[in-house]
């Protein structure tokens, strides 16, 4: 095959990739609107998506706290010899970027790969023909589920991982550095718009990786070598989606103060 | 009334399906027999709008597909049951939510919903099998199971894809009677995919004869079996291929 062709036939499959995701987004988002409230499969995802990843979140973003806020303090104390104000240096950097995209890029793996998994393998098994001979719209049936739990979700963790991350920095502050708590709990530091921004981002990533996901596991093709590949495809594209929508959100942020 | 006009259908440039047309009338039954690989399974498909055909027209009664949004089809494909060469169980169901689950997307109510599965495993001779999982039966059992969904809600139109795959000569039988039973009962118009002319021969009204994508014959039983490559099929001439 000649170069030309490989890289057209690469932007053909990603122009296909991509319309069928606004196709099913849009689809999803009607049924969302008309469509029925299957509220048993709504808490099931909302438990396989959230509760089960909240250890998992409240680790890293535990971590992450620490380290950041270790990273301030070495920098603070050497220069100017007081880190009393690490916290309020280091939590906006955690509640705008990187609470929300951590959480996002977490979710984008072991939820994107899951979703993608799942539907795929009921692709290949003529399951979702089955769906779809049965006034079950994949979009209503498999996709809306998921995407409530998300929307719901995904901010709920991105909150809980800020915490974590809050207390572990403030540990690491007061342990590390002897700052005082009341002085790292400032919040007056952290402005309203970096709240925003970071339950936005938060928001937006909720809607894009269930869509995303659900839409490599509907194109598998084949048998189960169809389902490996809607996998990774799904963790490709919806890890990329987290940090695109986290550069135009923060784009957009930054333009509006 | 079913009927296909100049159906043509490839995937990534292979031609699988070649300017196929017939007609089944209303309250017929029409034996679709080919080796593996002819397209007998992607005409069901079709006939349901879950593959939309490149070229050629296809109608359920008075309606045709081709112009039908996929939430329109939805609608059309209620009056359709379609028993799936691969069973195509809901693997997170129990048997008995798997063949409810027709009538509980139209919202019936609970209790007539587990009336009526009850009966179509009764039917179906597992009558005790309600609260287990696809994964626990096999091919034959899951293949019933796959009958009595398909047929839960009375269907005016069913598309039967080797419904007796895998089964004993005694349970195939009984399915065959079973078939044709729920037909007369709902005055229905029935496909019936299989490699087992000898059953087929007695309960179809027509024979259709495909080989790699083209429709060899299609007419009257006894005229089909005039017809000499129909014949040598029917006849056993060709061994049943591996289903695909
Ligand atoms: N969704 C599909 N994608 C690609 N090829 C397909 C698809 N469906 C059917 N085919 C091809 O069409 C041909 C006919 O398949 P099928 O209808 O299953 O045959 P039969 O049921 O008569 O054994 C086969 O060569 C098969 O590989
Ligand atoms: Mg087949």
């Amino acid at each position: 095959m000649s170069e030309p062709s490989t890289l057209g036939g690469l932007a053909r499959e990603l122009r296909a990739q991509i319309g069928d995701t606004i196709d099913v987004g849009r689809q999803a988002a009607w049924y969302l609107v008309r469509g029925r409230w299957d509220w048993p499969a709504i808490f099931a995802q909302a438990h396989e998506i959230g509760v089960r990843s909240v250890f998992f979140v409240i680790v890293c973003l535990g971590f992450l706290g620490a380290i950041i806020n270790l990273q301030a303090g070495f920098q603070a104390t050497r220069i100017i010899g007081d880190a009393s104000l690490i916290g309020q240096q280091a939590m906006p950097l955690v509640v705008r970027l990187l609470g929300p995209t951590l959480t996002g890029m977490m979710v984008a793996t072991r939820v994107g790969t899951g979703i993608a998994a799942e539907i795929g393998s009921m692709v290949v098994t003529e399951q979702v023909d089955a769906l779809r001979m049965n006034r079950a719209p994949p979009a209503e049936y498999l996709v809306k589920p998921r995407l409530v739990a998300c929307m719901v979700m995904v901010p709920a963790l991105t909150t809980i991982g800020i915490t974590a991350a809050f207390f572990a920095g403030m540990l690491v502050a007061a342990v590390g550095f002897g700052t005082n708590p009341g002085t790292y709990a400032d919040f007056d530091v952290v402005v309203g718009l970096d709240l925003i921004e970071g339950m936005v981002k938060a928001a937006a990533y909720g809607v894009a990786i269930p869509i995303i996901a659900a839409t490599a596991g509907l194109r598998a093709r084949g048998g189960s070598e169809g389902v490996g590949e809607a996998t990774t495809q799904a963790v490709v594209a919806a890890s990329l989606a987290v940090i695109v929508l986290d550069f135009l959100i923060s784009g957009a942020v930054f333009f509006l103060r | 009334m079913i009927r296909l006009e100049g159906v043509c259908k490839s995937f990534d440039g292979v031609e699988v399906l070649r300017d196929v047309s017939f007609a089944v009338p209303a309250r017929g039954t029409l034996g679709l027999v080919g080796a593996g690989g002819a397209g007998k399974s992607l005409i069901l498909k079709l006939l349901c709008g879950l593959v939309r055909p490149d070229r050629g027209r296809v109608w359920l009664g008075e309606t045709e597909l081709g112009p039908l949004s996929e939430r329109e089809l939805m609608g059309v494909r209620g009056r359709i049951g379609m028993i799936f060469q691969n069973y195509a169980l809901f693997d997170y169901l129990t048997v008995a939510d798997n063949i409810g689950f027709p009538l509980a997307r139209m919202q019936r109510p609970a209790a007539e919903i587990a009336a009526r599965v009850q009966t179509r495993l009764d039917q179906v001779h597992l009558p005790d099998i309600g609260p287990r999982y696809p994964r626990e039966l096999s091919g034959g059992m899951k293949k019933r199971v796959c009958l009595a969904r398909a047929t839960v809600h009375d269907p005016p139109i069913m598309l039967c894809d080797d419904p007796t795959a895998g089964l004993d000569p005694v349970t195939t039988n009984r399915i065959f009677r079973l078939l044709k039973d729920l037909q007369a009962q709902n005055d229905a118009t029935a496909i019936i995919v299989s490699h087992e002319t000898a059953y087929l021969r007695p309960i179809c009204d027509a024979i259709a004869l495909l080989d790699r994508g083209r429709l060899v014959f299609a007419g009257p039983t006894e005229a089909a079996l005039q017809h000499p490559e129909v014949r040598a099929f029917m006849e056993a001439g060709v061994r049943p291929a591996q289903a695909r």
